[in-house]
């Protein structure tokens, strides 16, 4: 298995953890939800968020060693990042189903093996 | 601290935007040398051609010092070969390269071209001035470039609460600042670590003091230049094949290998020497000098040298920093992954310059007229950025236009690339700035979207890195069209209370 066959799971992990720490933001919950998120749920998204980030960053650091690994990860998260701010800005409402489609994929790379 | 950042970022934001737009396209240095050679399209890399290559040499650089050969891999798949012939010129000029078909071992016509070589070279570089001068101004535009990092995440009090924000619909203003705080910021460890990673790079021009004594650590350094010629011995015996060497330098890196040196080919004392492709990892990325040397005749392991071997903590830092910055590592999913966070450091670099403008502009307005100063800057934010734009999307057709046997083509399209900046300056100067901008960024992305015309054959033949090139092509034409369309729009005179907010926000992000 190559080191390449992290970057699509780190992606949709770091993906879905900004989408999650977004949602605790007040602004974002209106925009893809509706509505300010109740405390227990602020929390609940927070840490969600941060546990996918995590995700990403042991997926990176497991494909490829810390020295690349750290590397790749900055590449990851700008690029999930980028692309979340681009559709939060032009389909807020879709993006539950545009991240559960993504996570449906999760396993493209093993196409490749 | 905003003043910091503004003045920072603009005085040296054209070159930095260079920098970075020369860069990033520098990721895929050695696709773009494969699109702009279209004789090689649809090439297959096969593994089994470096003896093909040094049976050629053999019958043709028979009297040469070192046979140079660059092995066919996934990122260039011809078989490169380079010698000194007998009485050539000493340095550079006196090489003689030629590209060999991998499969039938028979030359290849491939035009002249610096390729990506000229864009990689020219973001740290230029062009045309002594090469120490121009590291100079590349590593002051660097430190700006850091210094202007440093203030911005100073300045931009909110950047957690607006990390995700984006609003494009926005008055003018509010959306160029979004755009370059989440390009900035999403891509914020990037930006740190190339900007940092290449000051490290430019060390040894700006401190060279730093380094006396230091060098040569590593193993003797990498030789790019094959020595003078030597009288060969007809008694010596034929090189052994080089198929079983290099199934046992892939043993023992775990790693292919890149390329071949046989020295002194044709006498008794002759050796092979065998580097590896890529450094497979940063940790340890002394492999960069990883190098195994055989006895030409027998075939018997002469030496087994590690890079990393003898190399300090400081030089091996500096050796996995340098790895880094060049993205020099076999996994293409890294390789776009850098190239993404790079195209938006290059984001971040023109919005950043066209902010400085549209923030200006309504006070400029309100104060009867715009100052010279201003103008200047207007316009040289339309040569500077869709000019280079041009310039770069010039350069590839340029590469089809110029008739490929013309004597010293490649730089020609070196010349044309220049030539094309400067008439973009001229136009920037001569049009009103509404106009030159959707005017360039117009034509340039008329000219990316036409390139999949111009590499037809490739396309066909299925060779993925000429398809791939001329997607990010298209991609960037489409980004460019959008840019046109919003550079386009009068500014909109924001109502007093909004462009109250907006000045504070740009002023400290105070809400």
């Amino acid at each position: 298995m190559t080191a390449a066959m992290f970057t699509w799971p780190a992606c949709i992990a770091a993906w879905t953890g900004f989408l999650a720490l977004a949602l605790a933001m007040d602004r974002h919950h209106d925009q893809i939800l509706g509505g300010r998120p109740r405390p227990v749920r602020r929390r609940v998204f927070t840490l969600a968020g941060w546990s996918l980030l995590m995700a990403a960053a042991a997926g990176a650091v497991l494909g490829w060693g810390w020295s690349i690994g750290l590397a790749a990860l900055w590449g990851v998260l700008s690029l999930a990042g980028g692309a979340l701010v681009l559709a939060l800005s032009h389909a807020p409402r879709r993006l539950p189903r545009i991240t559960l489609a993504l996570i449906a994929t999760i396993w493209l790379p093993l196409l490749f093996l | 601290m905003a003043w910091l950042h503004e003045w920072a970022g603009l005085l040296l934001g054209w070159l930095l935007f260079a920098i970075f737009l020369t860069g990033t396209i520098a990721f895929f240095r050695d696709e773009v040398t494969h699109w702009m050679q279209p004789e090689l399209h649809g090439l297959a890399a096969e593994a089994g051609s470096a003896d093909r290559g040094v049976a050629w040499l053999a019958a043709n650089a028979p009297g040469a010092g070192v046979w140079m050969l660059s092995l066919p891999g996934e990122r260039d798949p011809s078989l490169g070969l380079a010698w000194r012939p007998e009485a050539a010129p000493a340095g550079r000029a006196g090489i003689r390269r030629i590209q060999l078909d991998p499969a039938t071992g028979e030359p290849l016509a491939a035009r002249d071209t610096a390729g990506g070589d000229f864009l990689y070279r020219f973001h740290f570089e230029l062009y045309g001035m002594p090469r120490d001068t121009a590291r100079w101004i590349v590593g002051i535009a660097t430190m700006a470039m850091f210094v202007a990092i440093i203030s911005g995440i100073i300045t931009h009090r909110r950047i957690f609460k607006d990390i995700f924000t984006f609003r494009p619909d926005k008055a003018g203003q509010r959306a160029w600042l979004d755009a370059h705080n989440a390009t900035a910021v999403l891509a914020l460890p990037f930006h740190v670590m190339i900007t940092y990673s290449g000051l490290v790079l430019l060390a040894g021009t700006l401190m060279p003091f730093a380094f006396d004594g230091q060098r040569g650590g590593g193993g003797a350094p990498r030789s790019t230049e094959p020595p003078a010629v030597v009288a060969t011995d007809p008694a010596a015996p034929a090189p052994v094949a080089l198929a079983p060497l290099l199934a046992d330098a892939e043993r023992r890196w775990g790693a292919p290998a890149g390329s071949v040196t046989v020295t002194a080919p044709g006498r008794a004392a002759a050796t092979i020497e065998l580097r590896p492709l890529h450094p497979a990892a940063l940790a340890s990325a002394g492999r960069a000098g990883d190098r195994l040397i055989y006895d030409a005749a027998t075939g018997r392991l002469v030496e087994d040298v590690r890079g990393a071997d003898g190399l300090s903590t400081v030089g091996e830092i500096n050796t996995v920093i340098g790895v880094l910055h060049r993205a020099r590592f076999s996994e293409p999913a890294l390789r776009w992954l850098f190239f993404i966070s790079g195209v938006a450091g290059t984001v971040m670099v023109a919005t950043g310059l066209v902010l400085w403008v549209v923030k200006r502009a309504a006070q400029h307005a309100r104060n009867g007229g715009p100052s010279i100063g201003f103008r200047i800057v207007e316009r040289l934010n339309v040569a500077g950025i869709a000019g280079l734009c041009l310039a770069t999307a010039g350069y590839f057709w340029a590469n089809r236009l110029i008739p490929a046997d013309l004597a010293g083509r490649a730089d020609w399209e070196i010349r044309a690339f220049f030539a094309l900046w400067a008439a973009a300056a001229l136009h920037a100067l001569l049009r009103p700035v509404r106009a030159a901008w959707t005017e360039q960024l117009g034509v340039t992305a008329g000219l990316l979207v036409m390139l999949p015309l111009a590499s037809l054959t490739g396309i066909l033949a299925g060779d993925a890195r000429v398809i791939g090139f001329d997607l990010v092509a298209i991609a960037t034409a489409a980004g460019l069209l959008h840019a046109a369309r919003r550079l386009a729009r009068p500014a909109p005179v924001a109502k007093p209370a909004a462009r109250r907010r907006t000045a504070a926000a740009i002023a400290g992000d105070r809400p």
